[in-house]
């Protein structure tokens, strides 16, 4: 128990010390977080008329990102199944990061939808038993259940085996590989039910497919692997920690892969929505071509389009994707243009046109967007304290100091 | 096994299975004294081989003869002179005053050898125009004026149309929708 | 849980200061017993699995926080649905000439917000030729009638297959026995993910404090129904729950100028409604999505 409690404050100390730099880094995030809380506090002291949603498109920005950020979370899981079922010892280093991040995008998944709750003060009444859990009917209740378990899994997988590393151990593999096997079937489940909560709406059908399911997972492991990439590849140039030039080659075959899902993916809705366009197509109509004059996604898409394809091909390309001054911005552009694609270009056009076909459209406020940079700090941040710690103590560099340091490169 | 079962239980007591809503209340039929008390209100007339219909009194509205003609008789056949010859008559090309008052009597409608006063001139109107006639009968002509629980009383046909000049005066537009709130005007670029 | 904290402190602040003052006045004590009540009130539970107490205080302390707000003498109805009683609704398309006094008059019928113009009801003025509502609109105006034009009415049609109850997360929303769907208030969270999930656009989300003139509020009101709501909670026609279980006509079918709007018991085979059903060639609005819904279109 002591040990533990030592633990958590040397990993704070650890956290909450280095250069100059890294203090400038905290604090200007703390800022971010500060402005995005005085934000909130607007919206929450006059309700959500502060952003530009409205009866017509009634989730908008924080649910793009909600939506977006649990793929993000759910391609930790493409770290996590190489190194612990495959034994790719390349990937050993990253995963406990992959995690890290997996844990950020949760966290800032979650306040997304808090912030997004026109009654977050009553958001007990979701827990069973005090509250009325509409359990297994609303599909809500499915991502709860899942967001928070796939979060515990995160937290209690790597805390396990930090926790071990700090006191000199290695731990059993025995007493982490099932929760680990779990969480690789519970990313799939996280990703799958987010679709799910859009894709079971008849109302909208935009977003009433077949294909939603999977295109998520598709976009997830392009677009999450590639933040990953850079993540990573940030820590290398940096001499943070030490990643192998393979382990990110690895991670770009995964990213390609599943880029090129996508875009098969993409293409089939394409073909689906414009081949014949039937009543049901509106919606994607107002997305590429605009309806009634109403267009002000049309540009957005397809430069996101563009560069999803332009990216896929140039990842697809042996000799350009092994390259790491080719590839890091590559993985820029890939994540933008899914961000772009899954976030505001997959949940506002659900919206347009309204199901009495009326078309109001819908443009972000400076609240959401200030909200939304005080959780990318928050989310920024968690990353930074979790990642600061872990790579000191697979460094060696931070152990209980009745111990001694198990010696680096970890084998886990 | 025993381990499931009681985690099951816990599971389904849990979650929202089962679908609780309020309870209903027993029938609360409405009171015959009540029912006697709105027909006797809207001076209700029964409409002749339709039980459980009511149409308004209309006869009440209206200003007796003699409050203008007082007691005496009032004299006919004046050359010159036609009976309310003021009252405008735009009720499709061919209907003269005689088409529907058949008597001296202003008060007595009537069409072929059938009679009928001002309160059910209904099936005045129907002899002409048996199929909204029908849907009159049926709910979907016409304006009820009671409840959907209370005793059937419908307006008379002339309680909308003007049996003299029937077509509808215009009925202008009110509450106009906002479709696009307020708090959002003005953030579309480029846009009319 | 703030805002229970917060007016729980000013609560005990009013004690404390009421009793410094060494008198307790008849406002004190009033003040106190209100705020005491908004604190309960935060933890009540849902209504629909409230006991038969639980509910009759829960509509008390509305009525009495209603009437403290407002000062018409405000009563608030907790009345139950009826045994043998399935509500349903018929619009004729033939009838509606587009003049939106339904929308007027349930506006002035069920307390929404004035503020930000809300009504449940849309007229959408059609093309004659397609029942396309993405060739309508709902921006219209006129004196007469224009040619080649109908008018299509809609608004909550209370499915008995509504997909806003299955997706609530917290069953805030429900359908009653007799048919009508309606919100707990209170329970609600503010999610929408009801009103991505209607089919109809019928359900209107309180993105601000609701705003009603103190004349223009209507007194009789039902606690599922046209209660004054606040901010950050789903509402919309319950068709005028507050008349209906009373015996009356919902305030649009009262105002139809050309009784285009017929509403009944769908269980009395004598209803108007079970008329119009069986003799007219009805149909609904979107029946290809399974929801079920009780309100009928047809033409003469």
């Amino acid at each position: 128990m002591r040990i533990l409690l030592r633990f958590i404050t040397d990993g704070l100390k650890e956290a909450f010390s280095g250069s100059r730099l890294y203090f400038c880094w905290l604090g200007l995030l703390l800022s971010g977080l500060l402005l995005g809380g005085y934000a909130y506090c607007h919206q929450f002291r006059y309700g959500l008329q502060v952003t530009g949603m409205s009866d017509h498109v009634s989730w908008g920005f924080y649910i793009s990102n909600f939506t977006f950020l649990v793929g993000v979370a759910a391609a930790a899981v493409m770290l996590v199944l190489p190194t612990y079922i495959l034994k790719d010892m390349d990937f050993s280093k990253a995963v406990l990061l992959g995690e890290a991040v997996a844990v950020s995008a949760l966290i800032m998944a979650l306040c997304f939808v808090t912030v997004d709750m026109g009654g977050p003060e009553r958001l007990w009444h979701l827990i069973p038993g005090l509250g009325y859990f509409n359990w297994p009917q609303s599909l809500l209740t499915w991502d709860v259940v899942v967001l928070n378990g796939y979060l515990g899994l995160n937290l209690l997988i790597p805390f396990w085996i930090l926790f071990n590393h700090y006191r000199g151990k290695k731990p059993n593999p025995k007493t982490y590989l099932p929760f680990v096997v779990l969480s690789v079937f519970w990313a799939v489940a996280i990703h799958m039910t987010t679709a799910f909560l859009y894709a079971g709406l008849p109302a909208r059908p935009f977003w009433n497919s077949s294909l939603l399911g999977p295109r998520f997972l598709a976009s997830a492991f392009a677009g999450g692997p590639a933040l990953i990439i850079l993540i990573l590849g940030f820590f290398r140039s940096f001499k943070i920690y030490d990643i192998k030039a393979d382990t990110l080659n690895k991670l770009a075959l995964i990213t390609t892969g599943a880029a090129q899902v996508n875009l098969i993916m993409l293409a089939s809705e394409l073909f689906k929505e414009f081949y014949w366009p039937t009543h049901h197509s509106s919606s994607a109509r107002y997305l590429f071509f605009g309806l009634d004059g109403h267009h002000a996604l049309t540009s957005t898409i397809w430069a996101a389009v563009i560069i999803n394809l332009v990216a896929t091909v140039v990842l697809t390309i042996n000799p350009l994707r092994k390259r790491l001054w080719i590839l890091f911005p590559t993985c820029i552009a890939l994540f933008g243009a899914i961000y772009v694609e899954k976030g505001l270009g997959l949940v506002v056009p659900g919206f347009i046109p309204s199901p009495l076909g009326e078309v109001v459209e819908y443009f972000p406020s400076t609240i959401e967007l200030m909200v939304a940079m005080g959780i990318l700090c928050l989310g920024l941040g968690v990353f930074t304290v979790l990642s600061k710690a872990a790579v000191a103590i697979e460094t060696g560099r931070l152990c209980h100091p009745d111990v001694k340091p198990l010696s680096p490169p970890q084998e886990t | 096994m025993k381990l499931e079962s009681v985690f099951f239980c816990t599971v389904l007591s849990l979650v929202g299975c089962g679908n609780p809503v309020p309870p209903s209340s027993e029938a609360r039929p409405i009171s015959e004294g009540e029912k006697a008390r709105t027909l006797k209100e809207l001076k209700a007339i029964p409409v002749e081989g339709h039980e459980g219909l009511w149409v308004e009194g209309r006869s009440h509205q209206l200003k007796k003869c003699t409050e203008c003609h007082g007691s005496e008789p009032v004299p006919l056949d004046v050359p010159g002179k036609q009976a309310h010859g003021d009252v405008k008559l735009a009720h499709a090309k061919f209907m003269e005053c005689s088409t529907c008052h058949v008597s001296e009597i202003p008060a007595v409608l009537g069409f072929g050898t059938k009679r009928v006063n001002l309160d059910q001139s209904h099936h005045l109107c129907a002899s002409c125009h048996n199929t909204q006639g029908e849907d009159f009968i049926l709910g979907s002509h016409g304006k009820r004026m009671t409840g959907w629980k209370g005793p059937r009383v419908v307006k008379s046909c002339v309680a909308c149309h003007d049996p003299h000049e029937p077509s509808f005066k215009a009925l202008p537009t009110m509450a106009h929708p906002k479709i696009i709130p307020d708090r959002l005007k003005g953030q579309e670029p480029d846009h009319e | 849980m703030v805002k229970g904290l917060a007016v729980g402190a000013a609560a005990i602040g009013v004690g404390a200061g009421v009793m410094a003052s060494g008198t307790i006045t008849e406002q004190d004590q009033k003040e106190r017993e209100m705020s005491g009540d908004e604190f309960d009130g935060y933890f009540k539970k849902n209504y629909r699995v409230m006991t038969e107490s639980e509910r009759q205080a829960t509509i008390a302390r509305f009525e009495l926080k209603a009437r403290e707000r407002y000062s018409k003498a405000i009563h608030m109805s907790g009345s139950l649905a009826e045994a043998g009683v399935l509500f349903g609704y018929a619009f004729n398309l033939s009838r509606c000439n587009g003049s939106r006094k339904c929308v007027q008059a349930c506006v002035e019928e069920n307390n929404q917000d004035r503020a930000t113009d809300m009504q449940y009801i849309r007229m959408i003025e059609m093309e004659k030729g397609t029942f396309d509502v993405e060739h309508g609109t709902a921006d219209y105006d006129h004196v007469e009638v224009p040619d080649g034009k109908f008018f299509f009415g809609t608004q909550c049609h209370q499915c008995e297959n509504p997909p806003c109850v299955k997706v609530c997360p917290v069953g805030a929303t429900w359908k009653e026995n007799d048919g009508i769907v309606v919100i707990d208030y209170d329970w609600c969270v503010g999610c929408r993910y009801c009103q991505a999930a209607c089919p109809y656009f019928a359900r209107r989300f309180n993105w601000q404090e609701p705003s009603i003139a103190d004349e223009e509020v209507n007194p009789d009101q039902h606690i599922l129904g046209n209660q004054v709501r606040s901010k950050g909670v789903m509402e919309k026609c319950t068709f005028c729950i507050q008349r209906s279980r009373e015996g009356q006509n919902p305030a649009c079918v009262e105002a139809c100028p050309t009784g285009a709007r017929i509403f009944g018991n769908l269980l009395d085979p004598e209803s108007e409604i079970r008329n119009i059903l069986a003799n007219k060639k009805v149909f609904r609005f979107k029946e290809e999505l399974g929801t079920e819904p009780k309100f009928w279109y047809f033409m003469d």
